[in-house]
């Protein structure tokens, strides 16, 4: 049931075959070129850190993971995730400019990149009680979907791709749980619709993402820019490797920082950040 | 005659002593060079920490201290690792000499100070509120307008948060320079958070979005080998965290002595000056980085402490400092060469020009000094 105005309106719309809005949003894919692979780089490791951060709290909290091998499926899985970062740019109503960051990850949640719990199709790729691992402090929020609830995305019959088998297809892709996440704050009022999306993601948009980008940028009137980083088999292996080692180099700290979490909770860590 | 002949026969001639300062400093990455060099020998010996203080500080029976002077170079010290890897920064119109590779290592490893001949400074400034903290702030090369708009905004009990902000604007004011118009979105390069920074009343607190994005770009240099840049005076940059140190100096150098640290002359005042950097008071303009970065590092702990325990949670400016409080965690190890030393293999890894498991097995050490201090 949709119990949102705004939402509402969007599905209304978007229910006439020939809708269009009059003020469309825009949708711009530009890739990453070596030059400023660093910076946008170092976006995806701040959104990736992020996501981390909360896995790690969550594993501090299960005592069946205590040994590094405990969390070495996790970190394969992880480690090859897709990341983007969306950084929104708004205005209050005073008029004043806000900018809200959408830290988002790919593949399944935590318990089940773990093995923890029995979590099966769409339930594997959703944190429960996620407030209490992913802790948001303005403006950083923990981009993820929720269940059941609606959008203008179920517009998307099949998140599959031509060829792809059975099963959730790219319904969590990173982007698309940035675009959900900033959907659910735009019907909610948390922030206005209007403004512009710089996305940056660490490979480039599948064509569902693409479409779900055309159609939130629609809906909520949003200038949406891309920054991608170019496919893995094409040039820029310097992009790919540095980002790649970091993600590895956290990866490798896991089990260190949930042991330090279990003994002080929120206490510095002793390894690099 | 080839390049090395030329360049043995230049270095013959320039045999006699002399000073080389920064500013003379080639725009060359030696550490990372000398790291490519082992690699290439397949030299498995670990350098520690220990290793570069003997080699390029003066030597002494007495132990090391805040103000232990920076080494004359010694050819008959260096081995032939050092050579091949000065001649591998050759290029056909800059030779690199071996007294400048050594001062090289020196000024990045923060063996070197912070005297007028140091950082020449032309003349006497103020701009900084006094000459010794103009001294220390340049050295950080972090502009007058910046250094006090930062404490301004912080206040002195929280010099050594403000020093932070204050390294992180400057490197922003850089960003904003060096990035074309058209390139500053993909870059993530802001100048109205800059903007705004400088435009806020004193004692006012920091946008939310501001004050991540400075935290954020702050890190991302810390965890960066940024060697052999140009500071706004063209003085070669010291890594970043001594550059955060040096302006936190430089706030305390303005706060008053019961008797001065320093004679006039810049050197440290025997019976007053503390020889052991993390007992006050400190000369720093005397001391060398790594110094002034150990004093930092028990100044910024005990201004976080202050912070935690007044924890008004609802305070606007706790949670501000509160974004900044975990990067203490590992402040005791950015001052030494295996951080250094781990960013550089990082580096070369990335370039591929060594394996990601030495990347890896530099990490290592550091991590597991990380530990070992906390």
């Amino acid at each position: 049931m949709v119990n949102h105005p705004r939402l509402a309106v969007a599905l209304l719309l978007m229910a006439s075959a020939s809708w269009r809005p009059v003020e469309a949003g825009t949708v711009q894919f530009t890739q990453v070129d070596t030059t400023d692979a660093y910076e946008a780089g170092q976006r995806l490791i701040e959104s990736f850190k992020f996501n981390l951060r909360g896995a790690q709290r969550y594993a501090a909290t299960q005592t069946r993971l205590t040994t590094q091998a405990d969390f070495d499926p996790f970190a394969a899985q992880w480690s090859r995730a897709n990341v983007a970062q969306l950084k929104y740019q708004w205005r209050n109503a005073t008029g004043q400019p806000r900018t809200t960051l959408y830290h988002a990850l790919s593949g399944k949640a935590p318990p089940a990149a773990m093995g923890v719990g029995e979590a099966q199709g769409d339930a594997a790729y959703a944190m429960p009680e996620w407030q209490r691992y992913y802790r948001e402090r303005n403006p950083s929020v923990y981009a993820h979907v929720v269940e059941n609830e609606p959008s203008v995305l179920d517009a998307i019959e099949d998140f599959r791709l031509p060829g792809e088998a059975a099963g959730v297809g790219h319904r969590f892709d990173a982007e698309m749980r940035g675009l959900r996440t900033l959907e659910r704050d735009i019907v909610q009022n948390h922030l206005t619709p209007g403004g512009r999306v710089s996305m940056w993601t660490s490979s480039p948009p599948c064509p569902v993402c693409r479409r779900a980008m055309q159609i939130v940028a629609d809906a909520y009137d949003l200038d949406i820019h891309v920054f991608h980083l170019p496919a893995p088999t094409q040039d820029s292996p310097q992009v790919f490797r540095l980002l790649q080692m970091t993600k590895n180099r956290m990866l490798r700290h896991f089990h260190q920082r949930v042991s330090n979490e279990r003994t002080v909770p929120d206490a510095p860590q002793c390894v690099r950040s | 005659m080839d390049a090395h002949a030329l360049k043995a026969s230049l270095w013959l001639l320039l045999a006699l002593p002399r000073i080389v300062v920064a500013n003379d400093l080639p725009p060359v990455d030696f550490l990372k060079a000398y790291l490519a060099e082992r690699h290439d020998h397949a030299d498995s010996q670990v350098l520690s920490d220990t290793h570069w203080s003997q080699l390029l500080q003066e030597p002494s029976h007495l132990p090391p201290h805040a103000y232990t002077e920076p080494a004359a170079y010694d050819s008959q010290r260096i081995d032939d690792t050092f050579r091949s890897a000065a001649a591998r920064l050759d290029s056909p119109t800059r030779l690199i000499y071996l007294h400048e590779a050594w001062r090289m290592l020196q000024w990045d490893l923060g063996f070197t100070k912070a005297r007028p001949e140091d950082v020449r400074l032309p003349h006497t400034t103020d701009d900084w509120g006094s000459e010794q903290a103009a001294l220390n702030a340049i050295k950080a090369g972090v502009e007058a307008d910046i250094f006090r708009q930062s404490l301004a905004l912080f206040g002195n009990a929280h010099s050594t948060f403000a020093a932070k902000y204050a390294v992180a604007a400057q490197i922003l004011r850089e960003r904003i320079a060096a990035t074309p118009e058209d390139k500053r979105e993909v870059r993530n390069v802001e100048p109205e958070v800059l903007a705004r920074f400088m435009s806020l009343p004193e004692g006012s607190p920091l946008d939310a979005y501001d004050a991540q994005y400075l935290g954020a770009l702050l890190e991302s240099e810390i965890n960066r080998h940024t060697v052999a840049r140009a500071s706004f005076r063209g003085i070669r940059e010291i890594a970043t965290p001594f550059r955060i140190a040096r302006v936190a100096a430089a706030y305390r150098d303005n706060q008053s002595y019961v008797t001065p640290p320093c004679t006039d002359d810049f050197r440290y005042r025997e019976g007053v000056a503390s020889l052991d950097p993390t007992r006050e008071p400190v000369c720093f303009v005397d001391a060398n980085d790594r110094a002034v970065y150990a004093w930092y590092n028990e100044a910024f702990r005990r201004q976080a402490g202050l912070v935690r325990e007044s924890q008004a949670e609802t305070s606007p400016l706790a949670k501000l400092l509160a974004l900044l409080v975990p990067f203490g965690a590992m402040l005791d190890v950015l001052a030494v060469a295996e951080f250094a030393e781990a960013l550089a293999t990082e580096d070369l890894t990335v370039s591929g020009e060594v394996a990601e498991e030495e990347a890896v097995a530099a990490e290592e050490r550091m991590g597991g000094l990380m530990c070992r201090r906390l």
